[in-house]
């Protein structure tokens, strides 16, 4: 009976498709009014439900959508607005949806001719998975042991606007962001639990890898307070702005080492022979029993990085209109930045050991405290001239002189003894210096005068001049200072690009542009660091097409592809380090969407696009064989190979009328990547991604009355990622169901 | 011996064209106007004279946007500039403004989609902004009414990478040892539209590092054992992870404590 049914439901869709054919070739768009759609309100509510019922990773499925896994309920969207008297409109902005946590409130008073003050809170979420890598040679997965992971990003603010005629317009703004939560890291943990052997071939290979999940509590608040007077004098028109603005952040990282691992603190000094005639101890036999691949301790490490920086500036901009073909701008800009630094690195074993759990004598510190002052003038000068009707051309320039110092200071702590039974501190210290200067000169052109075509150029080049210096951390109780670094700071950036929008007829237009970007970053040491030397030389080089094609009314094809290939190349030290390419990057990206309107009663959105990138980096063909590098060789080295980040998606959209109340809708979405390459497991982590998804959804939308309007939703999200051995995987069923009522 | 049927992708397809026939055939039968988005219903093209009367804080300065340098009376987008990516204007104009009648890009990317395909692909990539949930805007960091449209380029008085530092003020410092990528901006190492990687690296492993940190280590002959000046042998690290992702170099945005930003 069900084989039956699924038989005849085949057949039903072939039939109907070729139906569809039939009807729906007439192109009747032109001939319809609209005015019978579906009504906008100008006023209205919107109460939402959604739900799920994944299978799987249901974190996967949150981070993925970003919807959360149990759903959730609310307004979600509240539109209201009204006049309060002739001259003056109350609007009211709303959203709580539980679940999401997605929240909005806006109260805007306008009065016409006087100003407006509004008032708003906004608040939304961000669902995170928190993964590690997935180890395929023995199907490690370690996963986080706290997954719920989120971060909310809050905003409040408050503005007022005084707008009157003939009078400076006025705005005070006062905003306080919030960014609270916990979200995943992409730096792990490390574990020897992989099934790898010290001496797998090519020796030696690590067995250890990191891939245990890790994670960041996140607390951060950025509060600005604008005061902004504008007036226009003559043909001037001049804006002041005075700000204040601060930040107090402070962000740990949790990351874990060895999970599973923890074998006594001292078992790397005991022996494993036991005397004749004694008996060994507990320590020597549980050394024994553990291969000394995994003779590691647990290990919990945090860092904290806390700063409190406080900026107060003032911008001005004049806009001037000195004839109807030329026009001045002037800008400048100063702030004063003074920041307080903080953190601590703390890195404990688990261990029980004689003084408690012990610091690991390396890569910590403690009590890191701190300041940075950077003072920044910026100013910008743009003559925009219209010689002709088709012609315009834009001179401008911008100057930039940033002075920057900070220093820091913190305690190293040591453990000594086995068992670890003393801890030595170390102070630290370090500073660094920067003063540089820069240079923009923009030319931009533009030019209409040829029939149905528009031509463009833009060119900038930015050159930079500066000086950094800074020292090694070192103790200032037995050093004066550290290894100094000493350098001349030199940038020459050439951006460009030249396009064209043709419009051919009604029915082709085509839009081409190229560009290049040729970047030059040198740092060159002086003084006792003559010598030193860091050249990188990057290009990127592309163009992009669109063409659209509408050969009726009623359907267009829009087509973009973009090609862009990269190039860069790395001098060090002369002449021992010469130039070598280190990058050779390719990316295409071929896009496709069409859009077909066989009726008015019905529309069809499709959209793919096909992606290839690759960046090659020069180390997958440097060495011969892992460990050590003898003699040239190429194409052998299995550390790290090409980076491909290649992917299709594709998203299809048709709408129809049902019935004089009822609309329907079908979407799928699909996306798919396969990057994986397991074979690198054998040397290092494999990071390819390897992921399809598909999403399909239908959904009704539904005229209760005039007031009232239903929409429906039903789909299905099927998931699989092979980076992470399938345990990402999810599917199942999502519903959503909203009722708009007018107000 | 006919098979059980089972939901496979067979099945999938060949059920969502039957259910896609059958609606198509519903809708032929009743005679009432559908829209695609991003459209207004019922709505014509006025032309930018009329936006201009009330939106002049707009389209004063239209003229040195990047989109200006468009020839946006094109078949697809419309007559007008304006219209162009809000949609028809008639209804609007004629209701004296209102938010629900004219096509906001601030509510729906799909005006900005409409021809930056690319950027559709990437917004619905796993690892992206939450633009195509409405949590997020194109406008939100780009500038479409004046001047560049990618903020901080140029001759703006803004930073490079002041559209990024304005949320994620954490990267912004100052630092006591700043990465000299930063001044590359932000994007050297990040796609802000999407990526398949997570955080929108433009790439996951060693490489992202590696396309600027190679030198050779003497005599022309290329070392995979030294990535730097130092000679380090760094593959025994690089077989653990990348040189962030294996706790070596844990702050790339810049460090307060190590001079290699490894902390």
């Amino acid at each position: 009976m069900k084989a039956n049914f699924y038989l005849l439901f085949r057949s039903a869709g072939m039939l109907s498709s070729v139906a569809l054919l039939l009807v729906a070739l007439p192109n009747r768009v032109s001939a319809q009014k609209q005015t019978d759609a579906f009504p906008t309100y100008d006023s209205y509510i919107k109460i939402t439900g959604q739900a799920a019922d994944i299978t799987g990773d249901k974190t996967a499925f949150e981070r993925r959508t970003q919807q959360p896994k149990d759903g959730g309920v609310g307004i979600e969207d509240l539109h209201l607005s009204k006049d309060l008297s002739k001259t003056t409109t109350l609007t009211v902005d709303g959203k709580a949806m539980t679940g999401s946590e997605d929240y909005l409130a806006q109260i805007n008073v306008t009065k016409n001719e006087v100003g407006s003050v509004e008032v708003g809170y906004k608040r939304f979420r961000t669902f995170y998975d928190g993964v590690g890598g997935f180890f395929p040679l023995n199907k490690q997965w370690l996963p986080l042991q706290n997954e719920d992971l989120h971060l909310d990003r809050a905003k409040f603010w408050a503005e007022a606007k005084l707008a009157m005629p003939n009078a400076p317009a006025l705005t005070l703004r006062y905003t306080n962001e919030l960014r609270d939560g916990r979200k995943d890291s992409t730096i792990w943990g490390d574990t020897d639990l992989t099934g790898l052997a010290y001496n797998l071939a090519p020796n030696p290979v690590t067995p250890a890898r990191k891939i245990v999940p890790s994670y960041i509590n996140i607390g951060e608040r950025h509060q600005r307070l604008e005061a902004i007077a504008q007036k226009t004098i003559g043909k001037t028109t001049i804006e002041l702005t005075l700000f204040g603005d601060q930040t107090n952040n402070l962000d740990t990282r949790y990351v874990t080492r060895f999970p599973g691992e923890v074998v006594p603190w001292s078992i790397a000094s005991l022996s494993t022979t036991v005397p004749t005639g004694q008996v060994a101890s507990p320590q020597a036999i549980a050394k024994a029993a553990v291969s000394a691949v995994n003779w590691n301790n647990q290990i919990v490490q945090s860092q904290s990085d806390g700063s409190a920086t406080k900026t107060s500036g003032v911008t001005a901009t004049s806009d001037t209109v000195l004839s109807d073909r030329v026009s001045l701008r002037l800008g400048l800009n100063y702030e004063l930045v003074h920041s307080d630094l903080s953190g601590d690195r703390p890195i404990y074993t688990t261990t029980p050991t004689a003084t408690g759990p012990v610091v690991v004598a390396t890569d910590n510190n403690l009590g890191l405290l701190g300041g940075a002052r950077v003072k920044d003038f910026t100013g910008n000068i743009a003559l925009e001239l219209k010689p002709t009707k088709n012609f315009t051309a834009t001179l401008a320039l911008r100057a930039q002189d940033e002075f920057a110092r900070a220093a820091s200071s913190y305690t190293v702590v040591a453990a000594s003894g086995t068992p670890a039974t003393t801890l030595a501190s170390t102070p630290r210290l370090q500073w660094s210096k920067l003063h540089q200067n820069s240079e923009t000169p923009v030319l931009d052109l533009r030019y209409t005068g040829i029939k149905d075509l528009a031509l463009y150029f833009t060119g900038s080049k930015r050159s930079l001049n500066g000086i950094d210096q800074n020292t090694s951390s070192y103790n200032p109780l037995t050093a004066a200072v550290g290894t100094l670094a000493l350098n001349n700071t030199s940038e020459d950036h050439g951006n460009y690009k030249l396009g064209a929008n043709w419009k051919a007829s009604s029915i082709f237009t085509l839009r081409a542009e190229i560009y290049r970007k040729g970047h030059k970053d040198d740092y060159a040491g002086y003084g006792s660091r003559l010598g030193d030397n860091y050249l990188l030389d990057s290009t990127d080089t592309g163009y992009k097409l669109t063409a659209i094609v509408k050969p009726t009314m009623a359907l267009s094809f829009t087509t973009r592809f973009v090609s862009q290939l990269s190039k860069m190349q790395v001098t060090g030290f002369l002449p021992t380090f010469p130039a070598n390419d280190s990058l050779d990057g390719k990316n295409y990206m071929l896009g496709e969407t069409i859009d077909w309107t066989p009726s008015t009663q019905c529309y069809v959105q499709l959209n793919g696009n096909a992606v290839f990138n690759q960046i090659n980096t020069v180390y997958p063909n440097a060495g011969v064989t892992v460990a050590t590098a003898t003699a040239s060789a190429w194409n052998v080295n299995g550390v790290v190979q090409n980076s491909n980040n290649n992917y299709l998606s594709g998203s299809a959209l048709a709408g129809f009328v049902v019935d004089k109340l009822t609309d329907a809708q079908v979407q799928v979405n699909y996306y798919h990547a396969a990057n994986g390459n397991a074979v690198l497991a054998a040397y290092t982590t494999p990071y390819g991604v390897a992921v399809r998804d598909v999403q399909a959804t239908v959904g009704l939308k539904h005229k209760f009355s005039d007031k009232w309007i239903g929409n429906a939703k039903v789909g299905y999200f099927d998931s699989a990622n092979d980076t992470s051995g399938g345990n990402l995987n999810f599917h199942g069923p999502v519903a959503y169901v909203t009722l708009e009522h007018a107000l | 011996m006919i098979s059980p049927p089972r939901w496979n992708k067979t099945a999938l397809i060949i059920g969502g064209t039957a259910l896609w026939g059958l609606v198509l055939i519903g809708c032929v039968a009743a005679n009432r106007t559908l829209v695609a988005p991003p459209q207004v219903a019922g709505a014509k093209f006025v032309g930018t004279k009329e936006c201009k009367q009330c939106h002049e804080d707009k389209t004063d300065h239209f003229a040195t946007a990047s989109h200006a340098k468009l020839n946006l009376a094109d078949p697809k987008l419309g007559d007008t500039s304006c219209e162009a990516c809000h949609g028809a204007g008639s209804i609007h104009v004629a209701a004296g403004g209102g938010k629900t009648n004219i096509v906001n890009p601030k509510k729906s990317p799909d005006t900005c989609f409409q021809c930056h395909l690319d950027k559709r692909a990437q917004f619905s990539l796993p690892n992206s902004h939450q633009v195509m949930n409405g949590k997020m805007s194109c406008g939100d960091c780009h500038e479409v009414h004046k001047g560049n449209a990618v903020v901080g380029t140029g001759a703006d008085l803004e930073g490079m990478n002041a559209t990024c530092v304005k949320c994620h003020t954490e990267q912004k410092g100052p630092f006591v040892y700043e990465h000299g990528a930063m001044r590359e901006g932000c994007i050297s190492c990040h796609n802000p539209h999407g990526t398949v990687n997570a955080k929108m690296l433009v790439a996951r492993d060693a490489n992202l590092c590696l396309r600027c940190h190679l030198e050779s280590a003497g005599g022309g002959v290329l070392n995979a054992n030294a990535i730097n000046p130092s000679a380090q042998n760094h593959n025994s690290r690089l077989m653990q992870g990348t040189c962030w992702s294996s706790g070596c170099h844990e702050a790339p945005h810049g460090s307060n404590a190590n001079y290699h930003l490894r902390y």
